[in-house]
């Protein structure tokens, strides 16, 4: 009962007195360093009436440059001839992923048609698609490419999206392809995507008896895994900066909890909370300029904020309990946190004018590790009630749904979309990553090869 | 006698009336001799002014008390009057019962005479009752002879009045027998000429309803010919009405399955991938070509819950529908269809 209270805030300091004898190994991975460990996606649950649609493979059309005529010059054309990346298939699981479509294979299409002239509609009529991508990737020399794109209606027969992308260098490729899966989700259902948004995570591999925890962060399809902090000792809460710049999180390097500061790139790297007993669960005010971070070092643990500037800190609440996993309201005017002043832990919300505390959850008798909606109407919580699941608030109308029927669920974050809840599960013994649509309705996994995965947290709207 | 009574009733009758007063009259004066003799009994009693002196006799006595001032003398004085006086009184007693004795006597003589008077009276009132009585009698016989004379005379004048009116009755009783018989013998005459007249008027009135009857019959024929014919348009009529609402009826039910068979279809190919409200409406217009498909989608009359999302997918959901279904009967059809449509 006491590790489950206290498992949020006490874990760390486990961690920290079982590996302080161990020689401390640190790497902070600039973003030039290769690839990581990639994660893969395997989608577990997907709507049933996921609709039908069709994403063409893209067109290519490689440079004409001079050299094309001469007639020594065959092998570099056919170098510059083959496709960079598939667009196509990028986007087919993108939606795919999303649960609420069902892309067609491209070999049970018809033609591959990538211009609008080439489009024979009737021949995709009977394929039962309301909709259909197509699109060319255009080399235009010096690893430059352009990506035209063009969403057809099948039923009305005409374009009803159409976008060009100009001297897109060849790695952010498959960003413009998670552009258009937004596009074509924004499309048809009315609400902003989120694939082209990136996720934050850390991995665990033993080696020997030695442990490897790394920082990193992917897309949102887990691919283009960069590794942003390598150390042998336990890394925690990472949290993204509003402008998806930064993260701030919480490391063990020098044998205790830190709070941390670092861009993504690499380049800046700051410790802002070092003091005396717990230094943890930081999280960015809406505006990027302060940081709820909690402390233990008037005592018992209690949420301060922490202007990033000045780093000069307010201390938010004063109780004897444990008060933690602070979380800003979208407004930035209330935090909501976790307190087992109630003698089990609870999320609580503070108003930052008046310093009123009022309880939110009252389901069951844990609820902790609170994360809210970007809209602000969801509230996304650890629940114990036999297990531990994510449980969803709904702040307008109080009702309480249990989303996952996961094994030890911990860390939910939204996507930036509020659409979905990434969180940390366990599943044979092994730490793993899980995707939730908030009806419950779809789910994923997401792991990695020998190795744990942990602490996800859900990168903001990257701004186009 | 009579006669002259008859002739002369008023002036009979005032002088009866006159004797009649005159005879009352003198009864009356008889009685008013007893009144007066009532008045002289009365007039009888007149020592009432004699006493009226003996108190003015008194008066001058007690004039002299009030001047008296020499008590002896004047003691004296009255001694002696009383003296006198007692002697006076004595005298006057004296005189008094004389008085008294003569006027005890003259009572007495008085009352004889009134009684002898009285007696004479009743002796004269008799006499005179008598004669009156006779008088009377005497009187009434003349009043009765003269009655019966009136009577006679009256019976007289109403047995020729009788007499007269008798002949008159008579003569009236033979004109009106003429009369009688004369219309008697009209009356014949006209009977006869009615009973001609009816006859002819029987005969004519059954050739009449001889003809009549002929012409009932045909009437009735042919207007039960005409009522049958009537009767046969209306049930024709009615039959083909009824087939015309049947039909309606049918029709529109058949309309109505049409409309609802497209609404179904409509949304049996309804999907989306958007979030939509279950309280999402809109209106719904196709036009389509008489093979189904659809020409055009209009999305009308949404309410607040419907998003674009659910417009786009409503319009792809009706082109997912081709063909649309067709009507059960081919005039059904309608090129244009509006529906509610709700997913």
């Amino acid at each position: 009962m006491l590790m489950v209270m206290f498992r949020q805030v006490v874990k760390p300091i486990v961690a920290l007195f079982s590996q302080v004898k161990i020689g401390l190994t640190l790497c902070i991975v600039l973003f030039s360093s290769p690839l990581w460990a990639e994660l893969t996606i395997e989608i577990s649950e997907s709507y049933d009436n996921a609709i039908p649609i069709a994403i063409v493979p893209f067109g290519f059309e490689a440079a004409v440059s001079p050299s094309v005529s001469e007639k020594n010059s065959p092998p570099l054309s056919q170098v510059q001839a083959q496709v960079p990346l598939d667009l196509a298939q990028v986007i087919s699981a993108d939606l795919r992923r999303s649960g609420q479509f069902k892309p067609l294979l491209p070999s049970a299409m018809p033609n591959h048609p990538h211009d609008l002239e080439q489009v024979v509609f009737r021949q995709w009529r009977p394929l039962d698609i309301d909709n259909m991508l197509i699109g060319k990737v255009v080399d235009q020399g010096n690893g430059f490419y352009q990506v035209n794109m063009r969403f057809m209606d099948v039923l009305r027969k005409k374009q009803v999206l159409g976008k060009r992308w100009n001297q897109v260098p060849k790695e952010n490729l498959r960003q413009i392809a998670h552009q258009i899966s937004d596009l074509i989700y924004e499309e048809l259902t009315g609400i902003r995507g989120a694939f082209n948004t990136q996720i934050a995570y850390v991995t665990m591999r033993k080696k020997g008896k030695k442990r490897h925890y790394t920082l990193e962060v992917a897309d949102s399809d887990g691919f283009n895994a960069q590794a942003i902090l390598k150390s042998t000792q336990p890394i925690m809460s990472p949290s993204w900066s509003p402008d998806g710049k930064k993260l701030a999180y919480v490391s063990f390097e020098n044998g205790r909890s830190e709070v941390f500061i670092q861009s993504l790139d690499g380049v800046y790297r700051e410790k802002v909370a070092g003091f005396k007993g717990i230094n943890g669960a930081p999280a960015w005010s809406p505006d990027g300029k302060k940081l709820a971070v909690t402390l233990s070092k008037d005592g018992s643990a209690d949420i301060y904020i922490m202007d990033v500037q000045t780093k000069k800190l307010k201390r938010l609440t004063r109780k004897w309990s444990i008060e933690t996993e602070a979380i800003w309201a979208p407004n930035g005017q209330s935090l909501f946190f976790n307190s087992d002043r109630r003698g089990q832990p609870q999320v609580f919300q503070v108003f930052l004018d008046t310093l009123e505390v009022r309880r939110v959850t009252f389901e069951g008798k844990y609820n902790a590790n609170p994360e809210i909606s970007p809209d602000g109407r969801y509230l996304a919580m650890v629940h114990g009630q036999g297990g531990f699941n994510i449980g969803l608030l709904d702040l307008y109308t109080n009702e309480f749904d249990v989303l996952t029927d996961t094994f030890l669920d911990e860390s939910p974050s939204f996507a930036p979309n509020g659409e979905m809840i990434l969180y940390a599960m366990n599943r044979n013994g092994k730490g793993q990553l899980a995707v939730v649509a908030i009806d419950g309705n779809t789910s994923q996994i997401l792991k990695v090869k020998n190795g744990e995965v942990r602490e996800p947290s859900w990168g903001p709207f990257l701004t186009q | 006698m009579v006669g002259f009574i008859v002739k002369h009733p008023v002036a009979v009758f005032l002088s009866v009336l006159l004797h009649v007063i005159l005879i009352v009259l003198l009864v009356f004066k008889w009685s008013d001799t007893e009144t007066t003799v009532k008045v002289a009994i009365q007039g009888e009693e007149k020592p009432v002014p004699a006493q009226a002196g003996e108190i003015k006799q008194i008066e001058p006595l007690q004039t002299f008390a009030v001047d008296a001032t020499m008590v002896q003398e004047k003691l004296q004085k009255i001694k002696a009057q009383e003296e006198a006086r007692k002697l006076e009184q004595q005298m006057l007693e004296a005189k008094t019962a004389q008085e008294r004795q003569r006027l005890r006597a003259l009572q007495k003589r008085q009352k004889m005479e009134q009684e002898k008077a009285e007696k004479a009276r009743k002796l004269a009132a008799q006499q005179r009752a008598k004669t009156e009585a006779e008088r009377r009698k005497t009187e009434l016989e003349r009043q009765k002879t003269e009655e019966a004379k009136r009577l006679a005379k009256l019976e007289k004048q109403k047995a020729e009045s009788e007499r007269i009116k008798a002949k008159e009755a008579k003569q009236a009783a033979a004109l009106a027998e003429q009369e009688r018989l004369k219309a008697l013998e009209k009356a014949k005459k006209a009977e006869q000429i009615r009973l001609e007249e009816e006859k002819r008027k029987l005969a004519l009135e059954k050739e009449n309803a001889k003809k009549a009857k002929e012409n009932e019959a045909l009437k009735r024929a042919q207007e039960k010919a005409r009522a049958a014919a009537i009767l046969q348009r209306q049930l024709d009529e009615e039959a083909a009405a009824q087939r015309v609402a049947k039909k309606r009826k049918q029709m529109l039910s058949l309309r109505e399955t049409y409309i609802s068979a497209i609404s179904a279809k409509v949304r049996d190919n309804w999907r989306t991938p958007a979030r939509i409200s279950p309280k999402a409406q809109c209106d719904l217009r196709i036009t389509q070509t008489p093979k189904g498909n659809v020409t055009s989608v209009k999305i009308l009359n949404c309410n607040e819950f419907a998003t674009k999302q659910f417009k786009e997918a409503a319009e792809k959901a009706v082109y997912r529908s081709e063909p649309i279904p067709a009507p059960p009967v081919k005039e059904l059809f309608e090129r244009v269809i509006t529906f509610e449509f709700k997913p």
